[in-house]
């Protein structure tokens, strides 16, 4: 069975999306079964649908976690109820029969009165409800909005300042096309790294960022894949910092570099 | 705080307490899925509550091996909202227009957005490309199938496939995209 062959047909997005029909599902999840990389596929993408559902996220109303926990115990309690012996009838003399005719009657009015306001005070607390959610939702908006634009004038202004230095990682002998920019900042301790280009990982393995310290290598963290692009990227600031590698290591990284897997390296 | 792990022991012991802690989890991104599909706030409480009534009544169906317990929650409550969408008294319930009413499509033909302002909230989720979120959106939050995307969208099925493709190893790029660095595990 051709894997990869598999993955580019697009059942599996499909499978994803909720496109499948029930013979294409038993199919991927047979596949799944039997193909490690194949389960891992399918999880990272499922993985992406959740974080996408969560971006789209709305806060329902307070009460209705009530009400849907109250009735998840209602076939045990219908159940009770239907067992429990009616109790017997008694004849009441005929002027009392009347008398209790009436009071039926004008509690049955007052019942649906009160039935009606009942409903009218539900739909007025469910939009009270509804207000709320989305004062609040503008609300998280307003407060994403700002921490992505002072994001944005943080990155700007180190960019743009005088005191950030620019080091270009270029590419050793394993890929001599390989460029990484850090943009560097003592004055402010801030650091950015923009991947130009870096060969696709080998499986099994990851790119790993130090920063040379006196000589001596600082873990800075593991690379994460598919981030190439024009995006800067923070990364964390290392007092004393004179230059950068980017080794290869096994996946996971390493406490030490593996020096004779360098594949990037530039100093300030 | 209980992991997924022990929710789904208690959830198979029908111990309340798991769907408690699952409804605050995930109730919020559940409720944004239903809220999309049927379009009216009153409906996808009532959809909401059958997911659930299903998720405590079907919890020794949930099989590990497919997925997490949200991703099982999701396929549970989508399905019931697309099929309440589908149901004869959904179509004839004149609050709820068709889902076509809320596709505007703009003269370039391809964005489009959703309009949810009857339930007040309107919000744009900028990490797509605005023809793959386009696609996503129309397939996971409407509903549609592949050929109902190209009649939407005027466009040929093939390419709709193939959007489809792309769209979501697009999604998986802009997520990762948005922090480079990890902790290293060793």
């Amino acid at each position: 069975m051709d894997i990869q062959k598999f993955l580019n047909s697009g059942v599996v997005e499909k499978y994803v999306l909720g496109l499948a029909d029930r013979g294409e599902m038993d199919y991927v999840e047979q596949m799944a079964k039997d193909y490690p990389e194949v389960n891992e596929h399918i999880c990272k993408m499922q993985n992406c649908m959740e974080e996408y559902v969560e971006m789209h996220a709305i806060r329902p109303p307070r009460h209705l976690k009530h009400k849907i926990m109250a009735s998840l115990g209602d076939e045990a309690d219908s159940e009770h109820l239907k067992n429990k012996d009616r109790a017997p009838r008694v004849a009441l003399p005929l002027v009392w029969r009347w008398a209790s005719g009436i009071a039926a009657l004008l509690l049955l009015g007052l019942g649906l009165l009160s039935w009606n306001l009942y409903q009218q005070q539900q739909a007025a607390q469910r939009s009270l409800a509804l207000l709320a959610t989305q004062i609040k939702h503008l609300q998280n908006d307003q407060v994403n909005l700002e921490a992505l634009n002072e994001q944005i004038r943080q990155k700007y202004s180190v960019l743009k300042d005088i005191t950030t230095q620019q080091v270009k990682l270029k590419g050793s002998q394993h890929a001599p096309q390989a460029l990484v920019v850090v943009y560097w900042n003592p004055e402010h301790n801030k650091g950015y790294l923009n991947i130009v280009d870096l060969p696709q990982c080998p499986s099994g393995h990851e790119y790993q960022l130090w920063a040379d310290v006196n000589g001596k290598h600082k873990d800075m963290g593991v690379l994460k894949t598919n981030a190439e692009g024009t995006v800067l990227h923070s990364i964390p600031y290392i007092k004393g910092s004179r230059g950068f590698v980017i080794t290869l290591e096994k996946e996971g990284g390493s406490p030490h570099p593996t020096v004779e897997k360098m594949y990037a390296t530039g100093s300030l | 705080m209980l992991n997924d792990q022990q929710l789904i022991e208690l959830l198979r012991a029908r111990d309340k307490e798991a769907i408690s802690v699952l409804y605050d989890k995930y109730s919020a991104a559940l409720y944004g899925v239903v809220c999309r599909i049927v379009r009216s706030e009153a409906i996808a409480q009532d959809v909401l509550q059958d997911a659930f009534l299903k998720i405590w009544n079907n919890a020794t169906k949930y099989d590990r091996s497919k997925g997490t317990i949200f991703t099982w929650m999701l396929n549970i409550t989508r399905n019931t909202a697309i099929d309440k969408t589908r149901s004869a008294h959904f179509r004839y319930n004149g609050k709820i227009r068709p889902i076509e009413d809320f596709v505007n499509k703009s003269e370039a033909g391809l964005s489009h957005e959703f309009s949810t302002n009857h339930i007040g909230i309107r919000k744009k989720i900028e990490i797509l490309d605005e023809k793959y979120k386009t696609i996503i959106d129309l397939v996971y939050f409407n509903g549609y199938t592949q050929q109902e995307v190209a009649e939407q969208l005027k466009l040929p099925l093939g390419t709709v496939k193939s959007r489809i493709r792309i769209a979501l190893r697009e999604l998986k790029k802009a997520l990762s995209d948005r922090s480079i660095l990890r902790q290293t595990s060793t």
